[in-house]
């Protein structure tokens, strides 16, 4: 009766880059009204081959077929006209123009040689009705949070009605509160408008929760594709890494009441932002602490204060025995406290090479005296560096933005770690982006700086798997304060959770109503 | 992620400032008008009224023609070269007899610089070259081609037909014809950068590439066209001012340009603070005639001018570099 093919099959699509196959004779089908989760570490081909169904690429081999018909794709226009439409993990908005105008950009409507603005009004808000989501349509998107904005997204793309949706990690953007509405709207954006979803994420919990099939994709090849009922996690992530290439954590049992003998840092409050801040918390030595938060809880602004890169009107906190009252980043670094970057793009120079990126943070180390750089010693210097932290690169000459983020971060991580008299090393979403391979090899430098070289060390994150699973003790931020200071022992992800969505860590209760962000 | 909040947050509060700084620079022109009025009550008379949107004309429409290239997130230097170069052609195959008719003269002209625009945008756009880079090298020829065509010296043939000073020079009742020609330029292309589809395209392309190549926005296309307007816009500005002196001097252009780009950064203040739009660009270029000329008429000396318009531009400029984190498309670094 009706047509019974697949809604999208792919067969044997190939794409080679200079020297390397990105995508190797990948197969797999997709069915209608299906949530098709596709995973795979970083470089695995995952956007190679999405670029592919876009259109944004040739097909070197291979073939794409919409409900049975081969097709074939010059660029993405053709590929929308087909009912391929993707929505990248990047924003892509115009800020100052309206939800509306955003949803209607590159196809207005227009009256003669104007546009048709109350046209275009109708057209969202029916996409609004339709898809039962609730986000203002006459305010600049550059005013919304993270979730609208990606709200407004999804809705341009479905905007043309397509018969398949690509999500390339949609989550990424989004706070711990937002994800589960998140997750439901797209499970039932399926069924209320009959489209199928192909849903690239890193992350696993989030699959098993709406996905009804997944593929997994390791070095450009297809490993596995199952229906999630007769699969478990452990499956996924051996599919995705072929060889044993995650590390375990494993953290030495501590003894708290020793610990406490080492105070390293200690801070009660800090004014910034025309605020005072309660953020009562300490640091001892051979301890990674971890700082919790959603998205402008404060997590990161306590720590810019502390390491001198943001303002403050008032600071006072004591490190290792020192009354400390102010200082820039430089005098901070001079004393032993530095902070890698929240996003990696600040802790780098893209267009110099590795030597001038590692050896910045010393000017004073390999400058002669009347400011000469020597030359030997920092090309040394920098060897030792990439080498004792592994880094993949191929001439030490090359721009430091043709590594990878996971090989970026590690450099990141590893000249900090060299600075003189080092004593409490912050790191801000170090792991942001990377696969599960690299995270893991951040997590082993994380631990090994606080078990065996005895060094402070604050983990800043919002991924509370990770800060569980790395951390002897945790803070939890919300409203700029802390709120929750939690042993190991403690730990636990409900009341965690609660704590940071600005409740009072009552597990049963907040679980029970589905935690909710106000505002952002 | 977290300067998002602390960039929303905080206008809630700042709403009425906000109005204030969208508004500045109309204050600033009303208050001008009033303080010089005062002083001399000649200042307000139709006629001196007329000269100022007659004056604010020529940098207005250079102004507006370099803000369409500003609002794709590019830069022209060459639009000085430009309109001297449209005014040299002009005035070139009137003077040799080429072409009899000032309006077909007007059309050739403009026709000869909108190719410049292409080869401007081949550049800047196509090739990838830097735009202010490319615009400044091309310039460059230009002017050399300019001092080729008027042999070095101020242009002037006495075969010229009478309508040539017509635009500059001219007035229909009390109104001059300059004035008029700027208000009807204005309006066009109000209309097209705030109701037509071209328009919005020109300023999302400057706001975020990225975005409109996922829409299906041809972005090169888009920059192309604003490049080829912008080339149109400040050649025809050139053959305004050329009628004004009824003469062609090398450094037409290079004159208007500075104060041009200047009134259209100062109009990114206005109305939509951190971007550039039309409405700010005219209200700027008036602004900086109500200068000129409230200085000269009130017998102060000239230099005072350049002193007020500079301090005007810095304070307004550095206002959007204080409030918008993004800055300004194409004059921001990096």
């Amino acid at each position: 009766m009706t047509n019974t093919a697949p809604l999208l099959s792919i067969n044997g699509l190939t794409k080679r880059f200079t020297g390397k196959t990105a995508v190797d004779h990948v197969c797999f089908d997709i069915g209608r009204n299906e949530i098709h989760a596709l995973i795979g570490e970083n470089g695995a081909g995952k956007s190679t081959l999405c670029k592919m169904l876009t259109g944004a690429y040739p097909i070197d081999e291979g073939y794409i077929a919409i409900e049975g018909e081969k097709v074939e794709f010059k660029g993405p226009a053709d590929s929308i006209a087909k009912g391929i439409n993707m929505v990248y993990q990047e924003r892509n908005l115009i800020g100052y123009m309206t939800a509306a105008q955003n949803i209607c950009l590159g196809s207005e409507n227009r009256k003669g040689i104007a546009l048709d603005q109350k046209a275009m009004r109708e057209r969202a808000e029916q996409i609004r009705k339709q898809l039962g989501v609730d986000i203002p349509l006459d305010v600049p998107v550059e005013k919304m949070g993270a979730g609208a904005q990606q709200l407004v997204e999804i809705m341009r793309a479905t905007s043309i009605q397509p018969k398949l949706l690509i999500l390339d990690e949609p989550t990424a953007s989004l706070g711990e509160g937002e994800i589960e509405p998140f997750l439901k709207f797209v499970k039932k954006l399926t069924t209320d408008i009959n489209i199928s979803v192909i849903y690239i994420t890193h992350k696993l919990e989030e699959i098993f929760a709406i996905a009804d099939k997944v593929t997994v994709m390791a070095d450009g090849r297809k490993t596995m594709t199952a229906n999630m009922k007769d699969i478990t996690p452990d499956e996924c992530v051996k599919a995705m890494i072929r060889g044993d290439k995650i590390k375990e954590v494993v953290i030495p049992p501590m003894d708290y009441e020793k610990q406490e003998q080492r105070r390293l840092l200690e801070v009660q409050e800090l004014t910034y932002g025309g605020q005072t801040h309660t953020v009562p918390f300490h640091v001892n030595r051979g301890e990674v602490v971890g700082f919790y938060g959603l998205v402008g809880s404060g997590r990161t602004e306590t720590m810019e204060v502390i390491a001198g890169i943001r303002p403050s009107e008032k600071k006072e906190f004591v490190l290792d025995g020192e009354k400390i009252t102010g200082g820039d980043s430089f005098k901070m670094i001079q004393k032993g406290v530095i902070l890698t970057p929240e996003l990696r793009s600040n802790g780098m120079f893209p267009s110099l090479n590795l030597v001038e990126n590692v050896c910045t943070l010393f000017v004073n180390k390999f400058a002669t005296s009347l400011g000469m750089i020597k030359n030997k010693e920092s090309r040394a210097f920098t060897d030792h560096v990439l080498q004792k932290n592994g880094t993949k690169y191929t001439s030490r000459n090359q721009l430091i933005s043709e590594l990878s983020g996971g090989n970026i971060q590690k450099i990141i991580i590893g000249r900090s770690v060299e600075v003189d008299n080092l004593k409490l090393l912050a790191v801000d979403e170090p792991t942001a982006g990377l696969d599960l391979g690299a995270k893991s090899e951040i997590y082993l430098k994380i631990r090994k700086l606080a078990d065996q070289l005895d060094k402070g060390v604050i983990f800043i994150s919002s991924e509370l798997e990770e800060l569980i699973k790395v951390c002897n003790r945790m803070y939890v931020f919300y409203g700029g304060n802390v709120v929750k200071e939690l042993k190991r022992e403690e730990f636990d992800r409900t009341a965690i959770l609660s704590y940071a969505l600005g409740g009072v860590g009552n597990g049963e209760q907040t679980s029970q109503n589905s935690p909710q962000p106000d505002g952002q | 992620m977290g300067n998002r909040q602390a960039r929303t947050l905080p206008s809630r509060t700042g709403n009425k400032v906000e109005t204030i700084a969208k508004y500045f620079l109309l204050f600033a022109d009303i208050l001008l008008l009033v303080f010089f009025g005062l002083i001399d009550p000649g200042f307000w008379q139709i006629s001196n009224l007329m000269d100022i949107v007659a004056t604010a004309a020529l940098v207005g429409v250079m102004g507006m023609g370099a803000s369409l290239v500003m609002m794709v997130g590019e830069m022209n230097f060459g639009v000085g070269a430009e309109a001297t170069l449209t005014a040299t052609l002009l005035g070139w195959m009137l003077g040799h007899g080429i072409i009899d008719s000032y309006a077909l003269g007007i059309v050739i002209a403009l026709l000869l610089i909108a190719l410049m625009g292409v080869i401007d945008s081949a550049f800047g756009v196509v090739l990838g070259v830097p735009a202010f880079i490319a615009t400044l090298a091309i310039s460059k020829i230009n002017d050399g081609f300019v001092n080729y065509l008027t042999e070095g010296k101020t242009m002037f043939y006495s075969n010229w037909p009478p309508a040539f000073k017509f635009l500059g020079q001219g007035k229909i009742g009390p109104v001059p014809v300059m004035a008029l020609v700027f208000v009807v330029i204005a309006l066009i292309l109000w209309f097209i950068m705030d109701k037509t589809r071209l328009g919005t395209y020109i300023q999302a392309v400057g706001n975020n590439a990225n975005c409109c190549k996922q829409v299906g926005i041809n972005v090169r296309k888009i920059k192309i066209i604003a490049f080829i307007m912008c080339s149109v816009i400040c050649g025809f500005a050139g053959i305004l001012s050329a009628s004004k002196t009824n003469n062609v001097m090398s450094t037409l252009g290079s004159g208007i340009m500075m104060d041009a780009m200047a009134s259209a950064m100062l109009g990114a203040t206005f109305l939509r603070p951190g971007r550039y739009n039309i409405q700010g660009t005219v209200v700027a270029a008036l602004l900086t005639a109500i200068i000129t000329n409230g200085i000269i008429f009130c017998g102060y000396p000239d230099y005072i001018k350049d002193v007020i318009n500079g301090v005007i531009l810095i304070i307004a400029v550095g206002y959007i570099a204080l409030t918008r984190k993004e800055g300004l498309p194409s004059v921001k670094m990096g």
